[in-house]
């Protein structure tokens, strides 16, 4: 007996008096009782569902007889030789590599007026705000809409300064142009909110310090603000690649449930749902996920490395 | 604790009451549609008049968007066994609901007269493998819709075609952007083999293992198509709306559309429908629209009857007329379409009558369990050269390819 | 004020207000194009005001698709996943603020782990899941697997963890149990946090769009953005009915955020802040 409990202490690393202690697992039956409902819910419909997910993506599955073959790792082969998915991951990265840098900027740039000292400060972040918790499916719409070749606003505003017209929705090399814009309308007040908080973070001390030292505003800005505020930084920008991966619903409004002119706005959640939901290939679709997974699973841990080098911790 | 007791228990009867279904004396006849506002109305007209003729049966029409979102949802349902009693289908989709063996066959259960009522052509489309699994609803052709106010005369020919389309493309402000366009062409698998066809092409091989596309009338086909592109108005959407405003002299489009293209037009220009410009080898139309089957997944015998009932319903004489004059489709009987009230009724609507005849004239698609890779070939091919993206005699050498790779 | 420090604050001023109005552009033009007659939607060059107000856009809209109830589904749902995610990840947070018990570095690692999946991969299993059990069509479906979040525990047990442990004690000796002394202390305690927690999950609810899009067939189990995005086929190209439909999606969800607007604000603020 006393040998398992100190096997069992070795292992989990809790101490050997506690695991005598009658009091701690009457706690951890307590503690079990209040997990218990969430852990319910998410390992029956997240945990669960993983295996179960990694297990089709091993078979050629029929989903009307709900039945698979086994054929191991072949959905996986056949993904990286399909043209259309590389395409889809193509789109997918140009877009994650526009979008989140141009969206970053903008947001850091307008977080930065915002924390000068301006009246109705909290009314011009609220309206920035407002896309982000607007619908996506009606943010979309009214894109669809803005973006009328004919008779859409866009256009004309473009025209009125000499920039021409633009078939937007019919044009492939403007899907993903248009998919940014949107996505910087959508993300941009959500950011600016996050580089606000980060800024006022940052105690008024190093300015002042800086100043001293006489600093310009843009010394201050390069070497105070910059430096400082690299911790919000690197937040913002992993979850704003990680949306780039998801983008999907803007996608199948605008191009009412198709992926765009000759797929070009493609993208991998798209390709999984029109694999998966148009198609009816859950194995096929499934590898996808996967695949999707561990590219997103790959540059988050680059970007957790990399960011020793570039994050300063106050 | 209690309050929180008592939240958890109201929280889960909520939820639990609400899954409970109850049970109903009426037969419940689902049927899902992509019928949208003029034709939404018709729709909706006769099936009251259904279930007022059938107290014992309910039906709950569902609009699921577009057709393409329909056939999605169709799919998904059957994946989740929860299928409509009936549903509106193109020939591509039925044919891969019968190789799921998700249809009824209609055979022995229509009546006789019926099916010989209809036109042979439509039976055809609903036929697979040897059976009847669908009849035809909401039908069309495709005609040749043309502004009469800028064109006088409809083109004959495909020569007329393009050279009215370069007379009337014009920069009416002289902005240098052009504002009035002679072609408004949507860049759709059916436009592509319209044309095709009328060059006088043939889809499929004998043993249906090859598509023919790159055959010469095919290449013939997409070169004159690309001409046509440089005088045309290039969009995904439906052209009514263009050509509505002037912004588009003529297109061509589905009968149907025609409710769509009078609202559009009202109070800007005149417009009529005229027959196709004659191709090289035929001036055949194309028939559009859908046709209508019964599942039977997870339906009970009574709910399969009052499907068959209620799709058989939509094509009486009357109603098939009463949606014909309605909608732009044309009716789908013998019988209606030459009967008096049709007959009368295009009298006093001349824009009908080149619908109509388009109709007789028209062709379908030959069945392939894969023609939706098919129709998505063609559209592609299509795009890619209305969008410079290739030759098109080498676009339709690479669509055959795929077809071959797709199905082989 | 120097006339440098002026500039730069009408430059900022400037750059800020145009900034603004792009951002609120499509708003506006949402707004403006759902009141217009339809002869003035489809014209050269746009109008930027409506001669005069259209209401018959909203009308038509409402008439041509159920929107009524596809509100009541969109709200019923919505507060549903809010209120049962509040009570499972205030349950679990505490477990794992506040109470010492065994294999909680495991668990609590195993749900960090579970967060790097994306949510697609979870689509079709689930969507497997609910056809054999035959929710699809159901509320249970569109309620039952959103009522936890991992997120939600993360946030709520960095609030718990800042009570401080006197408290508990105390607690005791005046003999009050565990369970009371989460819900009449700790969660009194931590309601900015609770707020934050239910708000994130109410508009992620409400605009929720793919699983529900998946999981229903019927129109009486559509939900706003899911009865949107088909009636973007029912309205073709009138436009004024699109934007009408548009922002009578909007406007609750507007809504909820002005009311809410400061809690809103400072719970994206802190999610940023660990």
């Amino acid at each position: 007996m006393d040998k398992i409990t100190a096997l069992i202490s070795r292992i989990t690393g809790v101490s050997q008096i506690k695991l005598r202690k009658p009091d701690y697992w009457k706690e951890t039956f307590w503690a079990y009782g209040y997990l218990l409902p969430a852990f319910l819910v998410l390992g029956v419909f997240s945990f669960w569902p993983l295996i179960r997910s990694f297990k089709i993506s091993l078979f050629d599955w029929n989903v009307l007889r709900n039945t698979g073959t086994f054929i191991g790792f072949q959905n996986y082969v056949r993904l990286f030789n399909d043209p259309e998915f590389w395409a889809a991951l193509w789109h997918t990265v140009y877009y994650a590599l526009v979008s989140t840098p141009v969206t970053m900027i903008i947001a850091m740039f307008i977080a930065i007026l915002l924390n000068s000292q301006i009246r109705m400060k909290s009314w011009f972040r609220t309206a920035f705000f407002l896309p982000w918790i607007t619908p996506m499916v009606a943010g979309a719409s009214v894109f669809v809409w803005l973006f009328n070749a004919d008779y859409g606003l866009v256009n004309h505003l473009l025209g009125l300064v000499g920039l021409g017209d633009y078939r937007w929705l019919n044009n492939p090399s403007l899907a993903i142009p248009l998919l940014i814009v949107f996505g910087v309308w959508k993300f941009l007040g959500f950011q600016t909110v996050l580089f606000l908080a980060g800024l006022q973070n940052i105690p008024e001390g190093y300015y002042e310090a800086a100043r001293v030292d006489g600093a310009n505003r843009l010394q201050l800005f390069r070497h105070v603000t910059l430096p400082l505020l690299t911790p919000t930084t690197f937040f913002v920008l992993i979850i704003s690649m990680i949306g780039s991966f998801k983008v999907f619903t803007q996608v199948y409004v605008i191009w009412a449930g198709t992926a765009g002119p000759l797929d070009s706005a493609e993208t991998i959640v798209m390709f999984f749902f029109q694999k998966g939901f148009n198609n009816f290939e859950f194995g096929y679709a499934s590898a996808a996920a996967y695949v999707l997974f561990f590219i997103v699973f790959v540059l988050t841990a680059i970007n957790m490395r990399v960011s020793k080098r570039w994050v300063h911790y106050q | 604790m209690r309050k929180v007791l008592a939240f958890a228990l109201i929280f889960s009867l909520v939820i639990g009451a609400t899954g409970i279904a109850f049970a109903a004396d009426e037969t419940k006849v689902t049927f899902w549609h992509a019928m949208h506002r003029e034709h939404k109305d018709a729709l909706e007209h006769i099936t009251a008049a259904f279930e007022e003729e059938n107290p014992g049966i309910d039906v709950e029409l569902v609009d699921q968007g577009g057709y393409t979102e329909l056939k999605q949802k169709v799919i998904t349902a059957a994946a989740a066994g929860q299928v409509p009693v009936a549903a509106q289908q193109y020939e591509d989709s039925t044919i891969q609901y019968v190789d799921a063996d998700l249809m009824k066959p209609l055979d022995g259960v229509v009546s006789e007269d019926l099916i010989n009522d209809i036109p042979q052509g439509l039976i055809n489309s609903g036929t697979f493998m040897g059976k009847l699994y669908a009849l035809p609803f909401n039908k069309s052709a495709m005609v040749l819709f043309y502004n009469t106010d800028l064109i006088d005369e409809p083109p004959a020919t495909w020569d007329e075609l393009l050279e009215i389309s370069a007379e009337v493309t014009e920069d009416t402000d002289g902005d240098g952007k052009i504002d009035q366009y002679g072609f408004g062409l949507r860049p759709t698998p059916e436009l592509f083999s319209l044309f095709f066809h009328q060059a006088g092409g043939e889809f499929l091989s004998e043993d249906k293992s090859e598509l023919l596309i790159d055959s010469e009338e095919g290449v013939h086909a997409l070169e004159y198509m690309a001409k046509l592109r440089e005088h045309s108005l290039y969009q995904t959407d439906y052209l009514s709306g263009p050509f509505g405003s002037g912004k588009v002299a003529m297109y061509i489009g589905s009968s149907a559309g025609a409710p769509y293209v009078d609202s559009a037009c009202e109070g800007n220009h005149g417009w009529d429908a005229a027959p196709l410009p004659d191709g090289p080898a035929n001036g055949d139309s194309m028939i559009q629209g859908t046709n209508v089957g019964v599942f039977t997944v997870g339906k009970s015998e009574e709910q399969v009857d009052a499907g068959i009932e209620f799709i058989q319903y939509l094509i009486k004489d009357k109603w098939t007329i009463y949606w014909g004059k309605k909608t732009g489709y044309i009716p789908v009987r013998k019988s209606a379409l030459n009967s008096e009230e049709w007959q009368s009724y295009l009298e006093e609507n001349p824009k009908r009558r080149a619908m109509t005849q388009m109709m007789k004239e028209g062709f379908v698609y030959p069945h392939h369990l894969q023609w939706n890779e098919v129709r998505n070939i063609l559209g592609n091919v299509l795009e890619r050269t209305m969008l410079n993206k290739g030759e098109p005699k080498e676009l339709l050498e690479d669509g055959a390819k795929t077809f071959k790779e797709k199905t082989g | 004020m120097s006339m440098r420090k002026i500039f730069f604050k009408v430059l900022t001023y400037l750059l800020l207000l145009s900034l603004v109005a792009a951002v609120l552009l499509p708003f506006y033009w949402m707004v403006v194009t759902s009141l217009k007659p339809p002869g003035e939607v489809n014209v050269v060059p746009p109008k930027w005001i409506p001669s005069r107000p259209f209401w018959q856009n909203y009308v038509r809209a409402w008439h041509a698709a159920p929107f009524g109830r596809y509100f009541l589904n969109s709200f019923f749902i919505s507060v549903m996943t809010t209120l049962g995610e509040v009570v499972t990840t205030i349950l679990a947070a505490y477990a794992f603020a506040k109470m010492d018990f065994f294999g909680k570095k495991v668990l609590f690692l195993s749900l960090l782990g579970l967060m790097m999946f994306p949510g697609q991969l979870r689509l079709i299993p689930n969507f497997m899941l609910a056809s054999s059990l035959g929710w699809t069509d159901t509320y249970q479906i569109l309620i039952i697997p959103w009522i936890a979040s991992i997120f939600g525990i993360f946030l709520l047990r960095q609030y718990f963890k800042t009570i401080p442990d006197e408290l508990w004690d105390a607690a005791q000796l005046d003999g009050c149990n565990r369970f009371r002394f989460l819900w009449t202390v700790v969660v009194p305690l931590s309601k900015p946090g609770i707020i934050t927690v239910a708000l994130f999950k109410f508009v992620g609810s409400w605009n929720a769009f793919l699983w529900v899009l998946i999981m229903t067939n019927k129109t009486s189990m559509r939900t706003i953005p899911v009865g949107l995005a088909v009636f973007r086929s029912e309205a073709g190209t009138h436009f004024g009915e699109l934007m009408a439909a548009s922002t009578m999606a909007v406007l609750p969800i507007l809504i909820i955020f002005f009311l809410a607007q400061r809690q809103f604000i400072q719970g994206v603020a802190r999610s940023g802040i660990k």
